[in-house]
């Protein structure tokens, strides 16, 4: 994992020093809340519909225990005792006391984390595979180059002032969990000729104009990464819309120019951004990969996993839904669940967040990941220490064996929190796990991902939901749209509209007659709802929904 | 809520709306809301305010949690 160097801990240290000067300021009334909004947004503090929250960037979602536990520390002494994970890999924190940010900060600090450039219109935090180091379909790790592009990015002084806000993500792997097309750049690690580089899309986003990303380039090798990345932002910093934050993002840029175009463009900048890197970045690159050396593996015999599995019907059910398939015999990747039914997607009290660290320390090598779909990993955990991890997650309610099924939701904050939302998530995400729960129905219905946003920034991701639900307001009264055939994967698919939406109320009756459906019409379990969806089409879900007399009326 | 005082002149709310923006030490984000008379007394038109003065609905924070502690 990578440790700051003198530079980093300086750099963070004496950001913290004038953001605590700025607070002072604005406490003393010195500054205005107009003249303070972009100091803080600068340092990652919001004002939400109840109080400020801080946005904590977790660098392509890694974290140690030392790190979960300073988390844990600050939810209890400064927050409500919780803190939640969120889709971009981040924590936020949504309760805590202007005067005591600063406190907060310095206590991050001292784990080698920081809020910077989780808001404003700055590159942010940088995501990855969740599985990064650990996977088994893995071509090459991508934290190295996450580590190198924060560096990068991080106050780079072409780029604080940028358009709007700008978001990259890093996959590994040919099987995409990092959401790469739906990011403002999209990297893919790919090997050509044993040589490993970077498959390059641009214009992806989600929000009011969703869009999946473009390829800008098949292979861009290793030693151009920085100039190239470099490029493709500078152009757009130009030609990016100031004018309408609403056709800022470069997604509009692409759809406007043309991908041809953008990238005849990138390619003259590259010329020029090319020759100002004179190896200096490889150099640093070469220094933090060594610095994401694998761990030291041992071979044990897994007779102990084997019996869990064979005589415990829970840790079953829990292994076959929350363990990945590791690179390494003998191991596991194992997902530990942050959608307890009826609970809020995503959140951890401080307890959970310790009973994690020190798990990780004692069985994984102190590493943990957060994953976009709001769910913390063990990247790596031998499967002989299973029944003893499993059970300890039981016993504080982090044991729920959904990974990837219905109750897995992704929530965004919705109106219970966030001032952009116009409506709620969370009690819609609550009440669908719980009546999926009562029915039983969850292992059978397999393999389906229901995301949900608050608003259509879709900070939810509701867009590539297998079913997406977008929460809106009509006429006063919280309205729910759903989407059906999203994808975030590798076959990444924007999801279509059924048609007119459904109040608080008839939502969950809705997603019960969409899983009727699917159950009714699906060739066999193995087809999971997505496959489904791709062979049937909307109409027999739409009928579902509707029934049929509003399909024919439609049709005339 | 329902002790707040109800502006009925365009006018005066707008008086009310920049005297409050100048409470930089006490309040930020000042806004009007529509407000209509219930049962007892007056509670925004609006889900967004109704939830502004309670708090989340998936914990007993916020102003719902200082009214029972009786803040």
């Amino acid at each position: 994992m990578y440790q700051y160097s003198d530079f980093d801990a300086a750099f963070v240290a004496e950001r913290n020093r004038q953001f605590r000067q700025q607070i002072d300021r604005r406490l003393s009334g010195a500054l205005t809340e107009d003249e303070f909004k972009p100091l803080r947004l600068m340092n990652g503090l919001y004002l939400q519909l109840h109080a400020y929250m801080l946005r904590v960037a977790i660098p392509y979602g890694t974290l140690n225990a030392a790190q979960m536990r300073q988390l844990a520390y600050i939810a209890e002494r400064w927050d409500k005792g919780y803190g939640h994970f969120t889709t971009r890999q981040n924590i936020q924190f949504n309760w805590p006391k202007l005067a005591d940010v600063p406190e907060i900060l310095d206590a991050l600090a001292e784990v080698e984390m920081h809020a910077i450039q989780t808001s404003g219109n700055t590159i942010r935090n940088v995501t990855a595979d969740h599985f990064a180091g650990a996977a088994a379909d893995e071509i090459a790790d991508p934290r190295p180059v996450a580590e190198l592009l924060r560096q990068w990015s991080t106050d780079h002084p072409e780029f604080q002032f940028l358009p709007r806000k700008f978001k990259i993500a890093v996959t590994g792997s040919p099987n995409d969990r990092a959401v790469t097309a739906a990011h403002d750049i999209g990297l893919r690690l790919v090997e050509r000729d044993g040589d490993i580089g970077y498959q390059v899309l641009v214009g992806g986003g989600l929000g009011r104009t969703p869009m999946i990303g473009k390829v800008l380039v098949e292979f861009v090798p290793q030693a151009d990464l920085l100039p190239y990345v470099e490029a493709v932002v500078s152009v757009w910093n130009l030609l990016g819309r100031r004018d309408n934050k609403y056709k800022s993002r470069i997604k509009i840029t692409v759809h406007e120019h043309g991908i041809d175009e953008i990238r005849r463009l990138t390619e003259a900048r590259f010329a020029e951004t090319r020759a100002a890197f004179h190896g200096a970045d490889l150099t640093l690159f070469e220094t933090i990969e060594a610095q994401f050396a694998p761990p030291s593996f041992t071979k044990r015999p897994i007779s102990a996993f084997e019996r869990a599995y064979d005589s415990d019907p829970v840790f079953r059910a829990w292994a076959d839904s929350n363990l990945a398939e590791h690179r390494t015999d003998g191991y596991a990747i194992a997902q530990i669940s942050l959608k307890a039914h009826g609970q809020t997607p995503g959140d951890a009290s401080a307890d959970q967040m310790r009973v994690m660290a020190d798990i990780a320390e004692t069985f994984g090598h102190d590493e943990l990941r957060i994953s976009h779909e709001q769910n913390v990993i063990l990247p790596h955990v031998h499967k002989a220490d299973l029944p003893d991890i499993h059970a300890r997650l039981k016993a504080h309610g982090l044991a729920t064996a959904n990974i990837g099924k219905i109750s897995d939701i992704i929530a965004c904050p919705g109106m219970d929190y966030c001032a952009l939302a116009t409506a709620r998530s969370i009690p819609i995400a609550q009440d669908i796990a719980t009546r999926f729960d009562e029915l039983k129905l969850e292992q059978d219905i397999g393999n389906l991902k229901i995301k949900i946003s608050g608003c259509i920034n879709a900070c939810g991701h509701h867009h590539v939901g297998h079913i997406g639900i977008l929460g809106l307001d009509r006429a006063g009264v919280e309205n729910y749209q759903i989407t059906l055939g999203g994808d975030h994967t590798e076959t990444a698919a924007l999801g279509q509209r059924t048609g007119p939406g459904f109040p608080a109320e008839e939502i969950v009756p809705a997603i019960e007659r969409l899983i009727g459906a699917y159950l009714t019409h699906r060739h066999s379990r193995e087809e999971s709802f997505l496959a489904a969806y791709r062979r049937l089409g909307l109409t027999p879900f739409k009928e579902a929904l509707y029934g049929t007399e509003e399909r024919k009326a439609d049709a005339a | 809520m329902s002790q707040a005082e109800v502006l009925t002149d365009e006018a005066h709310a707008q008086l009310r709306l920049i005297d409050a923006s100048t409470r930089h030490a006490e309040v930020v984000g000042v806004y009007l809301a529509d407000m209509r008379q219930g049962p007892n007394g007056p509670v925004p038109v609006h889900f967004r305010e109704r939830f502004r003065c309670t708090g989340p609905s998936n914990y007993a924070h916020g102003k719902q949690a200082d009214a029972a502690a009786g803040v």
